[in-house]
């Protein structure tokens, strides 16, 4: 399956990804007519700042292997898609209790404020690429397969490897 | 209250059960003597002219040596203050308390190297440590809020490493835990500095300027190489040189320790080897970095530094200075000091089973339960002429008694208490004491009167005014300075003082000021398994009790929850017995015997069995070996063989 | 907004501390700490859901969902324990015939089991806010990952 990979070093902190989130989530699909909208539309991906280091990280839902909260779930509502892949949520079967919510690694289990039901990423289910990953102005997100993220990586480190080679600085 | 420095307004599971045990109908309220019909009540002046007489007579008849004073490190400065003053102007230096069973190597082997037996840092420094070694500590069931500074300190990423025999909740909390085998704890140490000498971690600067005797350790450690120390202590060799590194590479590391490295024959060696450690590493003297022997009791160290030890006069003079005695001489107006050190705790009973003591005096101690070798202790006990036992509940201890004085409890008197950290703070009564239950330091002071010592002073506040002068670390404690905040840390040598919650910052307590390293050797425990005893058995506490439990095990919340003595004993070998979760099982010793509850878990290594000591039974199994300069007891090994009921 | 009593289960030391100064403050404790294997330990309190099973099935009505609250009416209970075999924490008991539930130390500024916790472990929040806390120490760790090729506090021999 594919999922949303970050590269921290290029997140500059800009939170389009929250928009284009909230924006997807809507009713309308549209941002002006998403603001007035009831009940207001919610992200699901959280663009962290951490002020000691000056550095904005994205964290989302990261569709773990052996997830934590599907294990957890009393009632079922979370539970992994054996086709996709994906952790999904059904929120007619939440009951709010929120333990999902308290041992999820990341935070990313939010709140549906009117439904009272908890609120994740679904990979955007309508769309070919998720609206964060669509958004992000720097690439700090990428829709990938891990072994092809890993791929892009390792390309990248052996690019660099072949310049320290051009220069000299690697005997 | 959340704001106190230490706790942040948390508290463990008994101090959540205190008033169940305060309240509780058990608690003596009235002062009785042993007749032939069983307990008799009396008054308060006729127990105490009672106990007075008696004391005169053994003083009389067999010389002052014949007395002993085992005081309680659960009773407040003051109260252990005149409880040894009592015993010292009777002539006799036989007083000590129960921090001979518990830190009475931290006492000897932090004192011969820093110059000082405490902990160098407070409590909450730990939350700024890179790295923090936990050896022979289970603080997360014996003092839960430490593991709140712990867990912050990992939170901003330090290490933890933990040595254990066991599995525990503080294991949990390592990011590197080293299952050693019981009482090789010296061999750990040495093969950890092996490393760090040998890969050039030391601190040159540290070792050149503050300390003396690196080179003899150096000669000593090169037997200590991690195969070697490996087969001793059962760890990888690269678990010990994960550790080394991770200690020494840290900028700020603490070595947390508590009974598991005290409580041996080897007991100021363990202590000896985790100074050296710290000292080539140049882990003491800053903030987040020193020794910090936890204390079991909420006024140990007090107890200590009122003096209530066989050779310490009031902070620290050694019995037998001239200096220290002459000092005390002049405070207390009197001429006459005896200058030979006196019987320690574990050396009393012995003495008192052979008939040289006639007069035991014991507060708020149940050396029944918390000595080892119980059924040696009882005889002990039965030999004496008098036992007095001044307590708040009926122990063990006091069933041997013929006169027993009705204490009151912590939460019911003033005065002010040393907690392990050498905060001291000042304590008002909150309740009223049961029946005519009375302060310990009334008590004192009216068989003092009996006794016809003249004592200028009267309350709690006053006998504090002549320990500030009688300890130079207390000479800036005053009541209200105390009472303001949340007490003072010790030294705190002037009333202008702020106190000192880190030790060793420029120079060490010793007499040039430099810290000695001093190497060790590792030694086999006294008492080996072997094909008669197969089992090696530890001793240690459990979250829910408290020390010999006489107060705890009045809790029926707790009692509810731990209600018996258990065994822990490893699922391989309970199936090569054919022990089953819950069998009665039949434990013994060369010492004696006992029964408990098995209980199959994987805490506890194969040949090896756990036994909690808050229930009467655990102690008849335990060795009576001595440490040689602290004279502890090794309560953590004996040999032990085991047979289902 | 509803509140709960939350774990951070890696902190949890299994002290007990919680059950008994439950059980102080309310006569029986209504937090339970599980020791699993004894390797780990989880506390288990009623989770104030927000679409209560317990209420659901209640039929009686002494168990309410209302303003964001789960209210009990000890006096409409009937004791039919239907609300122990709905909740699927095992955190309902029926005690002296009628159920007795978590209400967070009503009256109190925090519930006595978080003031309590030694390790701190216990910390009452809001579901909404849950997550956040979570998600800066993650984001912090990734960060230092990347960030710091020198292993933290590694110190130049003098």
């Amino acid at each position: 399956m594919k999922e949303v990979m970050i590269r921290p070093e290029r997140c500059m902190g800009c939170r389009s990804c929250e928009i284009a989130c909230a924006v997807e989530h809507s009713e309308s699909k549209d941002l002006f007519s998403a603001i007035g909208e009831s009940p207001v539309p919610c992200k699901r991906i959280y663009v962290e700042y951490i002020p000691d280091l000056a550095v904005a990280i994205p964290i989302t839902c990261r569709h773990c292997e052996d997830a934590p909260c599907t294990t957890v779930c009393p009632t079922k509502a979370l539970s992994r898609d054996e086709v996709s892949r994906r952790v999904i949520h059904s929120p007619e079967l939440c009951i709010g209790c929120w333990t999902c919510s308290m041992v999820c690694n990341y935070g990313v289990i939010g709140r549906q404020k009117e439904a009272r039901v908890a609120m994740k990423c679904d990979l955007c289910p309508d769309r070919e690429i998720p609206a964060c990953v669509e958004a992000c102005p720097t690439r700090a997100l990428v829709y990938a397969e891990v072994k092809d993220f890993s791929g892009i990586k390792r390309s990248q480190a052996a690019l660099k490897l072949a310049k320290g080679m051009q220069t000299g600085s690697i005997p | 209250m959340p704001e106190h420095p230490v706790n942040e307004g948390s508290l463990c599971p008994k101090g959540n059960t205190t008033l169940e045990v305060l309240n509780h109908p058990d608690r003596l309220k009235f002062p009785l003597r042993k007749t032939e019909n069983g307990w008799e009540r009396i008054e308060w002046e006729a127990a105490l002219d009672l106990a007075a007489a008696k004391m005169k007579g053994s003083l009389e008849k067999s010389g002052p040596d014949s007395l002993a004073f085992l005081g309680s490190a659960k009773c407040s400065n003051e109260e252990n203050y005149i409880f040894q003053k009592i015993a010292r102007l009777l002539g006799t230096n036989n007083v000590d308390n129960c921090a001979r069973l518990c830190h009475a190597s931290t006492l000897t082997g932090l004192g011969k190297t820093l110059g000082t037996g405490a902990m160098t840092n407070p409590i909450s420094d730990l939350a700024s440590s890179e790295c923090i070694f936990v050896i022979g500590s289970n603080f997360a069931e014996n003092h839960p809020p430490v593991s709140r500074q712990v867990l912050r300190a990992k939170e901003k990423g330090a290490f933890v490493i933990v040595a254990d025999p066991r599995i525990t909740p503080t294991s949990w909390l390592a990011d590197l835990a080293l299952r050693l085998k019981p009482g090789t704890d010296i061999a750990l140490l040495n093969g950890m500095m092996h490393v760090i000498v040998s890969e050039g971690l030391w601190d040159r600067r540290f070792v050149r300027e503050r300390t003396r005797g690196f080179s003899e350790l150096e000669q000593n450690l090169q037997r200590y190489d991690p195969e070697t120390v490996s087969r001793i202590t059962g760890i990888p060799s690269a678990d010990i040189i994960k550790a080394a590194r991770a200690y020494a590479r840290a900028g700020t590391a603490a070595i947390v320790y508590s009974m598991g490295i005290t409580q041996h024959s080897s007991g100021t060696d363990n202590v000896t080897a985790c100074a050296d450690l710290a000292l080539i590493c140049g882990h003491i003297g800053e903030k987040g970095t020193g020794i910090l022997p936890l204390r079991g009791q909420n006024n140990v160290q007090g107890a200590c530094d009122m003096g209530a030890l066989a050779e310490f006069y009031p902070g620290y003079g050694k019995v037998g200075d001239p200096e220290a005695a002459g000092r005390l001489q002049t405070l207390w107006r009197t001429d006459e000091l005896s200058e030979h050190p006196g019987k320690t705790a574990t050396e009393m009973v012995e003495a008192a089973g052979k008939g040289k003591i006639k007069t035991l005096y014991v507060i708020g101690e149940d050396p029944v339960n918390s000595h080892p070798d119980s059924s040696q202790v009882k005889k002990a006990l039965e030999n004496l002429d008098f036992l007095i036992v001044q307590d708040i509940f009926m122990t063990d201890t006091a069933e041997y008694a013929d006169l027993i004085l009705p204490a009151a409890a912590f939460a019911e008197k003033e005065g002010s208490f040393t907690s392990t950290e050498r905060r001291v703070q000042w304590v008002e009564p909150a309740l009223l004491p049961p029946g005519e239950a009375r302060a310990d330091l009334e008590i004192l002071f009216g068989l003092a009167e009996k006794l016809g010592l003249d004592f200028p002073c009267r309350g709690a506040g006053e006998v504090l005014e002549e320990i500030s002068v009688a300890v130079p670390a207390y000479g800036g404690m005053e009541k209200e300075r105390m009472k303001k905040g949340f007490g003072l840390v010790w030294p705190c040598p002037g009333p202008a003082h702020p106190g000192t919650p880190i030790l060793h910052t420029e120079s060490f307590k010793t007499p040039d000021g430099f810290a000695r390293i001093i190497p060790v050797e590792h030694r086999s425990p006294a008492e080996t398994p072997g094909p008669e005893y197969p089992f090696l058995l530890t001793t240690g506490r459990t979250v829910l009790h408290y020390n010999a439990g006489s107060m705890s095990r009045r809790s029926k919340s707790l009692l509810k929850k731990e209600p018996e003595l258990y065994v822990e004993i490893n699922p391989a070998d309970a199936r090569t017995m054919e022990i089953r979760d819950g069998n009665k099982l039949f434990l013994e010793t060369r010492r004696g015997k006992t029964e408990a509850t098995a209980r199959l878990t994987e805490r506890v290594g194969q040949g090896v069995l756990f036994m909690p000591f808050h229930f009467p039974g655990t102690n008849a199994l335990t060795a009576g070996s001595l440490d040689r300069e602290a004279k502890i007891p090794e309560f953590k090994v004996s040999a032990c063989r085991i047979r289902r009921y | 907004m509803p509140e709960a009593v939350y774990a951070d289960l890696s902190r949890c030391i299994a002290c007990h501390a919680c059950e008994l100064a439950c059980e102080r403050e309310n006569e029986s404790a209504k937090i339970f700490v599980q020791v699993v294997r004894g390797l780990a330990a989880v506390p288990v309190s009623c989770r104030q859901c927000e679409t209560p099973l317990c209420a659901a099935v209640c039929p009686g009505e002494a168990l309410n969902y209302r303003d964001s609250r789960l209210e009990y009416d000890a006096e409409k209970c009937t004791g039919c324990r239907l609300c122990v075999l709905a909740c699927p924490f095992g955190t309902a008991e029926l005690r002296a015939g009628v159920v007795e539930r978590c209400d967070l130390c009503q009256g109190k500024e925090i519930p006595a089991c978080v003031a309590t916790c030694p390790s701190g472990a216990l910390f009452c929040a809001e579901a909404e806010n849950l997550g956040e806390d979570i998600r800066t120490r993650r984001a912090e760790r990734i960060k230092k990952a990347l960030g710091n090729p020198e292993p933290a506090g590694r110190r130049v021999n003098r």
